[in-house]
């Protein structure tokens, strides 16, 4: 091609390739060793490198130091100007509201096609917010630790912002935005973790999310206002309601959801509260599709009825740690769900281990599962387990087993035998299974895709017929993406 | 069969199907604003450059058709085969295929770029890339 001659500076690479067609190749380095390399070549790779970045973690050593490296802080972020990206934490505890809004203007300056951020180092006031709001219009997703409440209205000016996620104990009162017209913020998602009992200042949020669809609740003693009627504002159009570790506030919530909101389709709740607020929300909320629980001592049969009763929509429900409900409760369940339900997750279920039979019961009401989940019972013997696919094996595409340690080669053997649109299948930590097992399910599954098992348990003859069925094994045989 | 006449550096003409000819993208917009009845010159590629790529494509084109009998392992034989070449070669190849716009060939080729930077101190790197300019200079 003959561009360039004799005489010319640098090396081949650097000569011949455009920014661009450099960039094309750097960017195919996946390893860290290999990317920090690079950046020592030459200053030209270097700066290559930092925009070929699009996701990086900031490690702030202590904030209080950050305003004697402030030209330091400018420099780093305009190296990587094409950040998409960006979690920020800290190594102190100083918290340094100054100096962490000064991280942010210089975020702001510097990567206008941020998209994520994730700043979790110290709370930050609406100084630092307003000029990412206005660098930063692409700005999707954003979390936030203790943030004061008067700095909340600033939130308005991220137009594009759908995820906001505020953690950490919130400073503040109601009187602090007295007087502050309620937003219109254009969240479709919203998460509050750690509210205290005497929090409060969160009125003006609540009253400013009319498009919300989702919202979590995690580690919270109360809703961050004194009147919980404020919570109503954001609840007309909810789908998704997830609730976790929040004993002190869980039933008050949920009974507001079951009398404002009628379109729930998702409701996740974990770890406490008492059964007045399921029952009520599972009797008004009838377009349920989802339901996913771990209420280890508070889920007894009857419990198990009025969902059965109820949930006539639900795809998809998930228990973890059942240990009160019994055969009973969970037969009902099966009778009532028989063509709706999609997915079962029985995650330590007493019943299905001590109650013979439980499970064949389901297998044969239930038309329409495809997926189903049992792991964590050590005690689940092979009789129950192909109780259930004796019936239900032939449209199963999911099944996980993982830490059944009772289940053997028998199970395996009937797999093999019966599931015939078997997709994936997940055996890691059963004890009682064998590589003479996992031949038969490889020999047997014609749909088989994905097999997760121990790389002990496959032979050199197994792997060979993975390879030539096409059956993925992850974490054994390298995904042949990675070429 | 419809063929297209492409023109490289040198000079050279080379006849191929059209078929062919489109898996250039840079070509295919050539064709479509010019038409068919003027060879389509190509000065940034030369002769031995461009009967390169023209083997590139024909072989996964024939590879991809119905009936092919060319298994994965081949394929793979064959495209490591191709960029079996010196430094030079290979950025030749890396910049004909970014402006002959062959998506696959250019992933291939900076693939193998990387390939080679891959696990070496920078020292060595540098190196590679600057006795390679030698021997070609």
């Amino acid at each position: 091609m003959g561009h360039f001659t004799r005489d010319e500076p640098g090396d081949l690479i650097n000569t011949l390739l455009c920014d661009e067609l450099l960039s094309e190749i750097l960017s195919r380095l996946h390893s860290t060793q290999d990317r920090k390399s690079a950046t020592l070549v030459c200053k030209r790779w270097l700066s290559l490198e930092g925009r070929i970045k699009t996701k990086l973690g900031l490690c702030v050593p202590d904030p209080s130091t950050i305003l004697s490296l402030c030209s330091s802080i400018h420099a780093l972020f305009h190296r990587y100007s094409h950040l998409v990206s960006l979690a920020v934490v800290s190594e102190g505890d100083q918290h340094d509201s100054q100096a962490l809004d000064l991280i942010l203007s210089a975020m702001a300056s510097s990567c206008p096609l941020l998209r994520e951020l994730r700043f979790l180092a110290g709370p930050v006031t609406s100084s630092g917010l307003e000029p990412l709001a206005r660098a930063c219009n692409c700005l999707v997703s954003l979390e936030l630790v203790a943030l004061a409440t008067q700095h909340l209205p600033v939130l308005n000016e991220f137009r594009s912002l759908s995820e906001l996620s505020l953690t950490g104990c919130l400073s503040g009162d109601s009187s602090d935005l007295a007087g502050v017209p309620d937003g219109d913020l254009p969240l479709d998602k919203l998460c509050v973790e750690g509210i205290g009992a005497r929090n409060s200042g969160l009125g003006w949020l609540w009253r400013s999310c009319h498009k919300l669809r989702r919202l979590e609740f995690f580690g919270c003693q109360g809703i961050g206002d004194s009147d919980i009627a404020s919570l109503a504002w954001c609840l007309p159009n909810l789908q998704e309601l997830r609730l976790r570790r929040c004993r002190c506030i869980a039933t008050q919530v949920l009974l507001m959801v079951a009398e404002v909101c009628h379109g729930l389709k998702v409701l996740i709740f974990m770890d406490g509260g008492d059964m007045n607020g399921l029952h009520r929300i599972v009797r008004s909320c009838q377009s349920l599709e989802t339901l996913e629980l771990r209420l280890p001592l508070d889920l007894f049969n009857e419990d198990l009825a009025i969902i059965a009763q109820n949930c006539l929509s639900l795809k998809i429900l998930r228990l973890y740690s059942c240990w009160m409900g019994t055969g009973n409760g969970f037969k009902l369940l099966g009778t009532q769900m028989k063509s709706s339900l999609e997915e079962l997750v029985l995650i330590r279920c007493r019943a299905i281990v001590q109650d013979t039979g439980t499970l064949a019961y389901l297998g044969q009401d239930l038309k329409s599962l495809r997926r189903l989940d049992v792991s964590e019972n050590d005690h689940l013997a092979d009789r129950e387990i192909t109780g259930l696919l004796h019936s239900s094996g032939d449209r199963l595409i999911h099944l996980r087993l993982r830490r059944c340690r009772k289940v053997t080669d028998a199970t395996l053997e009937f797999i093999g035998q019966k599931c015939r649109a078997l997709s994936n299948l997940v055996i890691t930590s059963c004890d009682g299974i064998s590589p003479a097992g996992v031949a038969m399910v490889l020999a047997g599954c014609p749909s088989l895709n994905k097999l997760w098992v121990e790389k002990e348990k496959v032979t050199s003859d197994a792997c060979r017929l993975a390879k030539v069925k096409g059956i993925l094994l992850p974490g054994i045989e390298p995904n042949p993406s990675d070429y | 069969m419809v063929k297209v006449t492409l023109k490289s550096a040198e000079g050279d003409v080379f006849e191929v199907d059209e078929e062919l000819a489109l898996e250039s993208l840079m070509v295919k917009n050539m064709i479509e604003d010019v038409g068919l009845d003027s060879a389509i010159s190509l000065p940034n590629v030369s002769s031995t450059i461009l009967a390169k790529v023209i083997e590139y494509i024909k072989f996964h084109m024939d590879a991809q058709k119905d009936g092919s009998k060319k298994t994965s392992e081949e394929i793979k034989a064959f495209d490591d085969d191709f960029v079996n070449v010196g430094i030079p070669t290979l950025f030749e190849m890396v910049l004909a295929s970014n402006y002959l716009n062959v998506k696959s060939l250019l992933s291939l080729t900076c693939n193998t770029v990387a390939n080679m930077i891959k696990t070496k101190p920078p020292a060595e790197v540098k190196e590679m890339f600057t006795s390679a300019k030698q021997a070609k200079a």
